[in-house]
Formats: structure tokens, sequence, C-alpha cells
């Protein structure tokens, strides 16, 4: 058990700790979506209406119940608790492939979300840029202005290979005042669509959990490299 | 141990007594001018304290001083308890050596669990450190005892040889990669030993010199420290900062956060110290003991010339 809520397994204790911008990208994605339950939605509404310049870290907890609930199944959270984060995470892995040992339910939640962004990557770095330009406009992505060396010597966002893509998110993409971090890991995250998931909630966990995993990551970074600093 | 030098006020002689059989260990008193700027004269090993833990009337063991001394006295104090932290510095330097060497040896054993491909030369420099400083040590002691010249210049050389080994073994472990990311950052804790390690062993080579009343090389060599470790903590930011490396550190993170923040906290300090040091040395607030009875003495300066440090701030 860790005192790091960048390390924590708990998803409220992490998202309390996500600046605005994060928990922005996060409520982008999951209002996007409906739910299609006959039973009561746990959703954060109120985080759903606010501008993105609003203050989307007062509804942290909201937002966490909100994931949990797109984790849970119909049926079964009539009878018993949500979900932990870390099972919903085992299981979305699972679904995607992620291998078994990188699923493990000894393993810290940051280390499986860490094992999908990695998937995810992968994923993308098969398809051709046609197949990524398809699927970020699946996605309702437009990233035709996007500037930047790596981005023009690619011809664009879709020419971007794996790495000089999680490069051009981490440099660019946080804390930008037009989010884009959000829809271009829902593209990403669409990518998956051949994986034909079972349930509902995974067209909303796929692209969410990318962007919890991302953000975390970040902030985690951030965090060592001003350790190193004056 | 070093006898006292001169100690006006009998709380004073008690408190060298006391440092003497190491009942008391002097780990930093805190100065305070009238308008309440707070100065913190650092003795080494006092950054482990909490700040508020410094203010000299806080200390139980010398609160019979807090209302008989003067400022004049307290900085003889001073200075005598830095000439004791000199010889206890090099005591605790060969402590700590011992434990480095034990912790190289940890290195080697974990970067073989972690299938390293690239080749190390921990191992023929691991000894090599110890042996010197001891060394330095025995010659120091020697040099003190009969006011031998030769034996203190073979101290020094010794000193500022074992800086240079842990340095560059600090080096390593930033240079050398696995999976495209700098050993050091799997290895925090171990980076900052060395790195401590080698500002200790620039403290001792600097001190030496100083008593050979060679005041370029003591700044030199404690400048050097200074910006190696400075070059270290840049180096690592950046890799730690640049996207571009983000899939690598990710592939390779073991969730060490905490030992990364202490390791640059250590890193900083140690950084810090040195640079300190080095400034008084250059601004000759640290000179050779005329009385020959340690290696350094540190200029009465009523408190004020003291540089403070960056995280000393000040208070009103």
């Amino acid at each position: 058990m860790t005192d790091d809520p960048l390390l924590s397994d708990d998803l409220a204790t992490l998202l309390r700790s996500f600046p605005n911008d994060a928990l922005r990208d996060l409520v982008g994605i999951l209002k996007q979506h409906t739910s299609y339950s006959v039973f009561p939605a746990r959703r954060a509404y109120a985080a759903h209406e606010l501008p993105a310049d609003g203050d989307f870290a007062a509804h942290a907890n909201a937002i966490a119940d909100e994931m949990l609930w797109w984790g849970s199944h119909d049926l079964l959270r009539q009878f018993a608790d949500p979900p932990r984060w870390k099972e919903i995470l085992i299981s979305t892995a699972e679904h995607l492939g992620v291998a078994k040992e990188e699923r493990r339910s000894t393993l810290p939640a940051w280390k499986i979300e860490d094992a999908i962004f990695r998937k995810a990557l992968d994923a993308w770095e098969h398809l051709t840029p046609a197949e990524r330009e398809a699927a970020m406009k699946k996605a309702g992505v437009d990233l035709g202005a996007a500037k930047g060396a790596a981005v023009a010597a690619a011809g664009g966002v879709a020419g971007l290979g794996a790495r000089q893509l999680l490069a051009f998110l981490a440099a660019r993409g946080a804390g930008a005042a037009v989010p884009f971090v959000g829809p271009l890991l829902a593209a990403i995250g669409a990518v998956w669509a051949a994986y034909d998931l079972a349930g509902p909630g995974y067209r909303v966990l796929r692209p969410a959990t990318l962007v919890i995993a991302f953000h975390r990551r970040r902030l985690r970074e951030e965090r060592a490299a001003s350790a190193f600093r004056d | 141990m070093m006898g006292p030098i001169s100690v006006t006020a009998e709380a004073g002689l008690d408190i060298v007594r006391k440092l003497a059989s190491r009942e008391l260990e002097v780990h930093g008193i805190l100065l305070r001018d009238t308008d309440g700027k707070k100065f913190r004269y650092i003795l080494r090993g006092f950054e482990d304290l909490p700040k508020d833990a410094a203010r000299l009337g806080d200390l139980p063991p010398l609160e019979p001083l807090r209302a008989a001394i003067g400022v004049t006295q307290l900085l003889q104090i001073v200075s005598v308890a830095q000439n004791a932290a000199v010889a206890a510095s090099l005591h605790r330097i060969e402590t700590r050596l011992v434990a480095i060497e034990e912790r190289l040896a940890d290195i080697q054993g974990r970067l073989t669990r972690m299938q390293t491909t690239q080749t190390l030369t921990l191992d023929a420099l691991r000894t090599q450190p110890a042996s010197r400083l001891k060394a330095a040590k025995a010659a120091a002691v020697v040099a003190l005892q009969h006011r031998d010249r030769t034996a203190l210049i073979a101290a020094g050389q010794h000193a500022q040889q074992a800086f240079h080994d842990l340095l560059e073994q600090a080096r390593h472990l930033v240079r050398i990669e696995e999976d495209g990311v700098p050993v050091a950052l799997r290895l925090p804790g171990e980076l900052a030993d060395l790195c401590e390690s080698a500002a200790d062993a620039a403290y001792v080579a600097s001190a030496i010199w100083i008593a050979l009343d060679n005041q370029h090389n003591a700044a030199t060599v404690t400048r050097e420290s200074a910006e190696v470790l400075q070059s270290i903590r840049r180096k690592l930011a950046s890799v730690l900062a640049d996207p571009e490396f983000l899939l690598r550190r990710m592939k390779a993170d073991e969730g060490r956060d905490g030992e990364l923040q202490a390791a640059g906290m250590r890193l900083r300090n140690a950084m810090q110290w040195s640079i300190g040091r080095a400034l008084m040395i250059e601004q000759g607030l640290i000179t050779r003991d005329p009385e020959h009875l340690s290696l350094e003495r540190v200029k009465p300066a009523l408190g004020l010339e003291f540089a403070p440090l960056a995280d000393a701030g000040t208070r009103r």
C-alpha cells in the first residue's frame, strides 16, 4: 500500500491529485457516451456540464464514481459494491489481449494501466497512416492544424509512429487550451474496435483508461524531473 | 579526535568534551541577526535534521549556554566544533565508504538480476575509493600529530583520487543505460550514495589542501564536486523530461518514485553544500589553522558574513 496518490490503486485518490486539464480530458470522453442501462446511472453530470475552463477538480470523486460505474456489471451492481479500479483494469486488459503476466492482480494499478497503454501504442504502430486517419475521423478528432517539426515531417499526426505520437502528446497536449489529449487517445482506443468488446462499458473504459494512464505517467515524470532541478 | 584550541567559556569546553566523547554530535547552529534574518551555518551531517531542530537554544545539551554566551564566544565554539567535525568526518567517511562498498556490490547483484547487457567497471573501482580514503585518513592523522607536510600532501592526493573515483562511478551510473534508460534512474539510492560520498571526499581533500595553505586546490576540488553534481542532476532531469524516452521509461519503471525524489533531494543538498563551501574558501572564510591543530579554521565573522544557503530563507 502506498501513500503516494500518483501510485495509488484507488481511482478517487488518484483523480483527486490530477490537475484540471487531465480531468477535463477524462470528462470529455465520459460525456460523449450514452448509457443504455435501465438502471439508475452514477454519472458525474455536473462535471459534464462544465465549460472547458471549469473547475473539474471539485468533481474528482464523482468522476471516479462514474468510471467505476462504467466498469461495473448492470445486474451485479444492484447487489454488490462496485468493482475496484484494479479489477476493472485487469478485466479491460484481458479483453484487449494484454499478456497475462502484465495484468496479474499482484501488480499495482499503474503497471496494468501502463501495459494497456503500451498495447494501444503497439496497435497504433501497426496501422497504416490511412487507417489511423480513419480512426481519428471516427473519433471526431481534427488535428489538421497540429504543428511541430515531427508532425510536419510525418505529413500529419496520422503519420507519427507510436513514440513520436507519445512525444507529441506529452510535449503539446498537457495543459493545452484546446483539449486534444482526450480525443486523440480516444482515436487510439478506437483502433481496438476489431476486438469487439462485449460490454458497452468498454467503449468508454478503453479510451478513458488511456487518458488516465497517460496523465498519471505524465505527472509522475514531471515530479521526478523536478526533483533534479533547482 | 582533535582537542580543543581555545575556548573562553566553560560551557564551550564542555561542548567540546562532549563532542570528543561522541556524547554530543554537532549538526548545525543557527545564528540570527538582530533583524531576524536567518543564517544557517552548516556542519556536515546537519542536512538530515529538520531545519527547526537546528536552533542552538533548542538543543538540550546547550541549554546552559544560552544565557551566558556572546556571539564571539559562540563563533569560537563553532570554529572548534568544525575542527572536531573535520576529524570526525574522516572517521565518518571511512564508515560511509564501507557502506558504499557494500552498496556497490548490491548494485552489481541487481544489475545481474536485471540481466544487463552493459559492461560495468564498478567492480574494478569498488575497493579503491575506500582504501584511498583510509590511507588519506591515516596520513592526515600522522601529519596533524607531527606537523608532517609530506604526509599531509600524500593524504590530500589520496583523498582527491578517492573523490575522482567516486565521481567517476556516479557518472558511470548515469552514462550506462538499460533498455535505453540510465541505470542511475533504476538505482537512485545508489547514485545518491555515490554522489554524497564524492562530495565528502572532496571535502576531506579540500580541508587537507587548506591545511597546506593551498586555497586554489581546495576551491578547485570543491567546485568540481559542485559542478559535476549539477551536471548529473541536469542530465537526469533532461532524460526524465524528454517525452521521446517516455516509452522506454515506462517499460523500465519499477515505481521507485519516492526513492527518485529522495535521491534528487540528496543530490541537490550535496551540490549546494559543495557550492557553499567553495564560495567560503574562495572568499577566505575558511583558512589554514595557524596553530596547526586542525586542518582548517573558519574565520570568525560575527555570523553575518556566512553565506546563507539557498534553502535557509529569511524570517522577519
